[in-house]
């Protein structure tokens, strides 16, 4: 499988901060490959998607194997959290074009109306974001990350908000475009069974890297005692 | 009540032509500053071109360059702090807001300081108007070049970034046609009430707007309309052309309270759905 992305001996500070918030992070992203990154609350998981998008500067390697050099039009980008203006008269179909690339009006129509349809939202299209719930706004940014048919996507926690059904959804969704099998994908999430049920592969973080694997090799609990301290257990569902 | 259309004239013209152009730019450049919460800012702003018209006067030099004098180095020094800064904004804009009113009474004698808080459309030449074009032009050109990334900046400064938005210098661009609206306006309405040239029409249109096509559409015309029917008011039937800045406000709020009824009544309508 084609290598998309690869990350070698990352290190990346912030302004006058002695410490990195991460540092010696190495691993890669394959086509059709699902990454999930796990790691405690600021362990860096953030920083590290913003340093990909080429948001952030940083020391080491990133070196994206990607049809464009402009980053925003193949890599789609999910943020965990977002401050919007919600008293802007915008609706999701408004916002949807604003963030389509240089294309004609009928194939901009088009493709919102595949997206659309594809998370099965045609009734969100005509409703302003102050009519939207929270998991709603988040379905609709997952909507725009996916429009300009990226070949790397970046999501992170990408069902902050969502109510159980429509966490499902977004879930199925994902599954749903890695078995295309064209697009490299790397998720943050908190839930350790979705990472090991989704993740080809999985990245543990905490300011570095704790472990680089396949989840049923690198989720053990030596590893998770790392990662979360020593009160943490895991256990095995049994089916 | 003598109502004629006497008062129609070329002077008068120009005078029209010269409101209605920079009612139009501030109207949408109001848009991207209401939906920022940025309307306080707006108002210190205006408040700042004071001493401008103060230092037009001692220096012998038209209100326009003088209030641009005043207007673009704060403007951009504003735009630095947000950027740079920590701070709350709306304690830094307070306190220019009364440090720039303190230094224009100040500097200005009684009657030009009407003129500076109020407006005077009697001033307004040919020369103002051919101005007014010019930069108004200058203006719809930026909008229209930038409209996508504006509205994407105004929806989330975070996400315009994570778009590759050229967030500062869109931002610095936007605030120069800010300084160019408001020294334009400064004549027409003054500056104590230019700020709401630029806000009122659009939240009026923010009230009925149901995408952002109608927002701008309505924005631009409550912004002509009021600008319209104050300067007419003020010509012919006041005949006095220092009125015509409170006649535009009045006109503008008339318009807001319309929509927001509107805008009640719709939703009382969909809740009862």
């Amino acid at each position: 499988m084609e290598t998309l992305l690869t990350v070698r001996n990352l290190k990346i500070s912030f302004n006058g901060d002695t410490e990195p918030i991460i540092q010696g992070v190495s691993f890669n992203v394959k086509k059709g490959e699902a990454l999930g990154v796990i790691g405690p609350n600021g362990s860096g998981k953030t920083t590290l998607l913003l340093a990909i998008l080429g948001i952030l500067p940083y020391e080491g390697e990133i070196k994206l194997n990607l049809s464009s050099e402009k980053k925003e039009e193949v890599i789609g980008y999910l943020p965990q959290k977002l401050d919007i203006n919600k008293s802007l008269s915008l609706t999701v179909y408004d916002f949807l074009k604003l963030n389509i690339n240089s294309r004609s009006q009928k194939e901009k129509d088009l493709a919102i109306k595949e997206i659309l349809a594809f998370l099965h939202s045609e009734d969100l299209k005509n409703k302003q974001f102050i009519h939207l719930s929270r998991g709603q706004i988040q379905r609709t940014l997952f909507m725009a990350s996916l429009l300009n048919n990226p070949q790397m996507l970046l999501l992170d926690e990408p069902t902050t908000g969502a109510d159980p059904t429509a966490e499902e959804t977004i879930y199925k969704h994902i599954i749903e475009l890695k078995e295309k099998g064209d697009i490299g994908i790397i998720f943050v999430s908190h839930d350790l069974t979705i990472v090991s049920k989704l993740a080809d592969r999985v990245l543990c973080l905490n300011k570095q890297m704790i472990c680089f694997g396949e989840p049923r090799e690198a989720l053990n609990e030596k590893t998770l005692k790392k990662l979360y301290g020593e009160d943490i257990k895991l256990y095995e569902h049994q089916h | 009540m003598n109502i004629s259309t006497n008062f129609i004239t070329a002077d008068f013209l120009f005078i029209l032509g010269s409101g209605v152009l920079v009612a139009a730019a501030g109207s949408l450049l109001g848009i991207f500053l209401v939906s920022r919460k940025m309307a306080l800012v707006s108002d210190a702003l205006s408040h700042v071109a004071l001493p401008g018209v103060g230092l037009a006067f001692i220096l012998n030099f038209d209100i326009f360059w003088g209030v641009l004098l005043a207007l673009i180095p704060v403007l951009l020094v504003l735009n630095l702090i947000e950027q740079k800064v920590r701070i709350d904004f709306s304690t830094l804009v307070g306190i220019i807001f009364a440090f720039s009113l303190a230094v224009g009474v100040f500097l200005l004698p009684g009657e030009e300081l009407l003129e500076g808080l109020f407006g005077d459309i009697g001033k307004i030449m040919k020369k103002d108007f051919l101005i007014t074009m010019v930069t108004v032009s200058f203006v719809a050109i930026f909008i229209i070049k930038y409209y996508r990334e504006l509205l994407l900046i105004s929806f989330s400064e975070e996400w315009a970034r994570i778009k590759k938005t050229k967030v500062t210098f869109i931002n610095a661009l936007f605030y120069v046609s800010l300084a160019l609206i408001i020294a334009l306006g400064i004549k027409i309405i003054g500056a104590l009430l230019i700020s709401s040239l630029l806000i009122i029409p659009a939240s009026s249109a923010i009230n009925l707007a149901r995408n952002s096509k109608e927002m701008i559409i309505l924005s631009l015309l409550f912004g002509v309309l009021g600008m319209t029917a104050g300067l007419l008011f003020a010509e012919s039937v006041a005949e006095i052309t220092s009125f015509a800045g409170p006649v535009v406000i009045i006109a503008q709020t008339a318009i807001f309270a319309f929509t927001f009824a509107v805008k009640k009544i719709r939703s009382k309508k969909s809740s009862a759905k």
